[in-house]
């Protein structure tokens, strides 16, 4: 009895401590490939019409690893099934809906300004170079900051909630 | 209460109300909970409503894990009053954001409950799952408090009651009022009813009622009182009437009753007199035959004489009887309670019928057990009466065979002891269906029984009743042909135990016994085995002789009368012997006269009468073993009168009939007494002051003073003197009363007419035993 109490004790400071504890790179990344595939639902796209996979696209040093395709492997938004591709270079992203870029990516290849593509990063003055998302570290957690006006201008509709969410610039 | 218990009214009141209140109630029933359920519902689906855009605000914050996002999302909650508390929980199912209205009040869970809408202690969960895009990302929990919802239901339940109860109470209020109004006649009519059958008076009327049904109902019962008055003032005039008939009646009845008391007293007084009037000729005609028959006659006188005997007993017999019975019936017997010898009660009734019983050839015998006591208290003439009564039936109702007496007691210790008395006879019997009748009065086994062997047919009646009155039993054994068995049985108290088994005095004396009779054999047999001789019996002669050839007897005990040979030629045969053994002859009383002459000739040493009782064959076996003989001069009826002349008496008969008068002077002068007569009473007190008398034997009914007086005088004389002569009464009134009024007139002692010869000789024995030596006689 004892024993049951204490270990289901245990259980709920692990529960409860696991979103405010993101400890190493590998919880970290968990997360933002969450937060990436959760952008899918909080983003309109201009032509929602068709049925083409919704596609995650990561430019680059792909700091992920198998964690993004884990998350996204079998899940449907909005009838449309969700796949993640890799890029090296700018010239190669196409049709892609979502687009991360590392940290030393958007410094060298710059950031795309494309219709339809949501640019996401990680790095402070991605904004400024024309990024649309980015994420950041506080409290040991991970937040992230929207340009609205960036998304509008490639023709994305960002939800209000989003926008509730992040810090908005 | 029972139902049946209340007013009219109330049953009025509650019949109409009862299912108004049940309906309105029912009714508010129905609709509170209908309000219930529809106000459940409504919240129900406005917290849905609340719950699905608070979750749909809550998605973002959840699948960002921005918990204080969906803190401030719930916090919205607050502005819907009912809601107490939310949590908003996790894919996983963990608590991620919750709120409170009040701190501590309702805490959500920390782990999801299930989905749906559930109360829990009055509270309502809510808890919908939150999607995202058709993907359900977490699930939140409203708790919303019912406050209002009993809040609303009190509002309606105050509103029922303000709008069904106030017109309620209107209603019944004038419910009451007119019910009041229909009701008052029909309670007036309880009313009425209840004085009437209070007070029993039937002119009261109840008051008019409206004109309806109750109205008529009141007339009706008006209309029966009328008829019930008028039945009871009818029936009041019959029940005076039939006062004034039964009081003429009772009156008619009286005079009825005193005259048939009157009837009765004369009828005792009748018959008191006709019992008088009748034994006083029979006293001469029995008396008178006793002595002629004692005088010489020739064959023919004889023979008239006896005949004219025999017709007076019998009808002296039957006089008796009646007299008993119209005794008994008048309720006027009264018992003795004097000293019995129930032996010699039994002897003595055998005796008496033995001459009967002879002459048709009929074995009398008696057996009286030894634990019989010696004497009881009792009456001894009645006991013996009802013994004869029986023995004279068996004998009367058998022709051949054997009439037996036994006396038993089944517990000779007991107190009182029970005394059984059977007669038992080979007679005729009685038929199963007239076993009880034959001791009704009047009957007999069928009407020519009573051609046929004569007699009143009250012997048993009166037994019946004499035991009775000994609270006694009595009773029949019989078989058609076969012979019956009476019996009776009676309580006594024991005075003397019964005697001791007499010694064995004939210790080795060899003695023969010789009877025809089965029966008087047995009992022989007893008496002899008793006294320890050694005993042989024969029933007949031939069989005797040839047992006397065999062995030689000491004593010879025969019976003179067998059939085919008769007992003297076993006498004579016996007196031929070598060894010649002692004979004692036992003689029937037809032929005494001639069979004591015969053993008389034949020189046997003793006889005896049968039936033979054990006081007397004892002695009189002694005797012939001793050599003595019986004294054959004297006719065995003159023996007890002779025996008394030794003591001669002066007595005085005081007697108005003359044929009484010549009757008893006779037989007293027989006895050996010297007779002074006196006609009435005033002679008789003369005589006594003239000479000096042992006794007087005074008639009651004479001319000119009467016995009583005349003993009262006498006794008056005797007072001077300081003498006291033997009074005896003589009375022909067989009445109750007559011994006590013989004693209160200053009598001795009483006799009753006819005279009885023994008995007198008795009567004069006993004074002369008391009287003083003689000193003179006149």
């Amino acid at each position: 009895m004892m024993r049951r109490a204490a270990l289901s004790a245990i259980a709920i400071l692990l529960l409860a401590a696991r979103p405010a504890l993101p400890a190493g790179e590998g919880l970290e990344y968990q997360v933002k490939a969450a937060f990436l595939f959760n952008f899918l639902k909080f983003v309109e796209w201009p032509a929602a019409g068709n049925d083409a996979p919704w596609v995650i696209g990561v430019l680059g040093h792909d700091p992920f690893g198998e964690v993004l395709d884990q998350t996204v492997r079998g899940k449907i938004v909005n009838g449309r099934p969700v796949e993640v591709r890799r890029y090296t270079r700018l010239s190669e992203v196409k049709d892609c809906n979502i687009l991360f870029l590392g940290r030393a990516d958007f410094e060298r290849m710059g950031t795309p300004v494309e219709p339809g593509l949501l640019t996401v990063g990680e790095a402070p003055g991605f904004l400024k170079s024309g990024g649309a998302i980015n994420f950041y570290l506080e409290d040991n957690r991970v937040h992230f900051e929207i340009r609205p006006a960036v998304a509008r201008s490639v023709g994305l509709h960002v939800s209000s909630q989003l926008l509730k969410l992040g810090r908005a610039l | 209460m029972s139902v049946y218990a209340i007013s009219f009214r109330r049953k009025l009141m509650l019949g109409a109300t009862l299912p108004a209140s049940v309906f309105v109630s029912l009714a508010c029933l129905v609709s509170i909970t209908n309000e219930y359920y529809n106000y459940r519902n409504q919240t129900t689906a406005e917290l849905t409503a609340v719950a699905g855009v608070v979750g749909a605000n809550c998605a973002a914050a959840l699948v960002f894990e921005d918990a204080k996002d969906a803190q401030q999302t719930l916090a919205a909650l607050h502005t819907i009053p009912p809601v107490f508390s939310a949590g908003l929980y996790t894919k996983r199912g963990t608590l991620f954001a919750s709120y409170q209205r009040e701190k501590d009040k309702n805490p959500p869970p920390r782990e999801a409950p299930r989905l749906g809408v559930h109360m829990e202690h009055g509270v309502l969960l809510l808890m919908r799952p939150v999607e995202l895009r058709g993907e359900v990302v977490g699930s939140l929990l409203i708790a919303s408090g019912q406050r209002e919802l009993y809040d609303g239901i009190r509002r309606y339940l105050l509103l029922m009651v303000a709008a069904l109860a106030i017109p309620a109470v209107i209603a019944i209020g004038v419910y009451s009022r007119v019910l009041r109004i229909l009701a008052k006649p029909i309670l007036q009519l309880t009313d009425t009813a209840r004085s009437v059958s209070l007070t029993k008076t039937y002119s009261i009327r109840a008051s008019r009622g409206p004109n309806d049904e109750v109205g008529e109902l009141i007339e009706a019962f008006n209309e029966m009182l009328g008829e019930i008055e008028t039945r009871e003032q009818q029936l009041a005039r019959h029940r005076d009437h039939l006062e004034d008939v039964v009081g003429e009646r009772t009156a008619e009845l009286r005079i009825a009753k005193e005259k048939a008391e009157e009837a009765a007293r004369l009828k005792s007084e009748f018959l008191a007199n006709m019992s008088h009037e009748i034994r006083t000729p029979m006293n001469g005609i029995v008396g008178m035959t006793d002595l002629a028959l004692s005088t010489e006659l020739d064959q023919e006188q004889r023979e008239y004489l006896s005949a004219v005997k025999i017709s007076a007993d019998s009808l002296l017999v039957v006089i008796n009887d009646i007299l008993d019975f119209s005794k008994i019936e008048a309720g006027k017997m009264e018992l003795e309670q004097t000293t019995v010898d129930i032996r010699s009660v039994v002897a003595d009734a055998l005796k008496t019928v033995a001459l009967r019983a002879d002459e048709k050839g009929l074995d009398l015998t008696a057996l009286v057990h030894s634990l019989v006591p010696a004497k009881v208290i009792g009456d001894q003439a009645r006991l013996r009466q009802v013994l004869l009564n029986l023995l004279g039936n068996a004998i009367k109702f058998t022709k051949d065979g054997e009439v037996s007496v036994e006396v038993s007691v089944v517990d000779a210790e007991a107190h009182p002891v029970r005394l059984w008395f059977t007669v038992t006879d080979t007679g005729i019997g009685v038929s199963k269906d007239k076993l009880t009748s034959i001791f009704q009065p009047f009957e007999q086994a069928d009407g020519s029984t009573t051609r046929k062997f004569g007699g009143t047919g009250l012997g048993l009646s009166i037994s019946t009743k004499l035991v009775a009155m000994m609270d006694g039993e009595i009773g029949v054994e019989s078989e058609p042909g076969r012979g019956s068995c009476f019996w009776f049985s009676l309580p006594a108290d024991v005075i003397a135990h019964a005697v001791p088994v007499p010694e064995r005095q004939l210790e080795g004396v060899r003695v023969l016994i010789v009877d025809d009779g089965a029966r008087s054999r047995t009992i022989l047999t007893r008496m002899v085995e008793q006294l320890g001789a050694s005993l042989a019996t024969a029933a007949g002669c031939e069989e005797a002789m040839s047992m006397l050839k065999q062995a030689p007897f000491d004593l010879l005990l025969v019976e003179a009368q067998m059939p085919g040979a008769d007992g003297f030629e076993v006498a004579r045969y016996a007196q031929n012997l070598a060894r010649r053994p002692v004979i004692v002859m036992m003689l029937g009383s037809s032929r005494l006269h001639s069979d004591a002459a015969e053993c008389r000739r034949l020189g046997i040493e003793q006889y005896v009468v049968k039936p033979v009782s054990e006081a007397e064959l004892t002695p009189a076996l002694h005797r012939a073993l001793n050599g003595f003989s019986n004294d054959f001069q004297a006719p065995l009826s003159a023996q007890r009168i002779l025996l008394t002349e030794a003591n001669s008496l002066s007595v005085l008969l005081a007697e108005d009939n003359s044929v009484n008068q010549k009757l008893a002077k006779r037989l007293l002068e027989k006895m050996g007494h010297l007779v002074t007569l006196a006609v009435n009473g005033s002679e008789a007190v003369r005589a006594h002051a003239a000479g000096r008398f042992d006794a007087i034997l005074m008639d009651v009914q004479m001319p000119e003073m009467n016995g009583f007086e005349a003993t009262a005088r006498i006794r008056a004389l005797e007072q001077r003197t300081g003498e006291h002569t033997q009074i005896v009464a003589l009375t022909a009134h067989a009445i109750q009363g007559d011994r006590e009024r013989c004693l209160a007139a200053g009598m001795d002692d009483y006799l009753s007419k006819p005279l009885n010869a023994v008995a007198l000789a008795e009567k004069l024995e006993a004074i002369a035993r008391k009287r003083e030596p003689v000193k003179s006689t006149v």
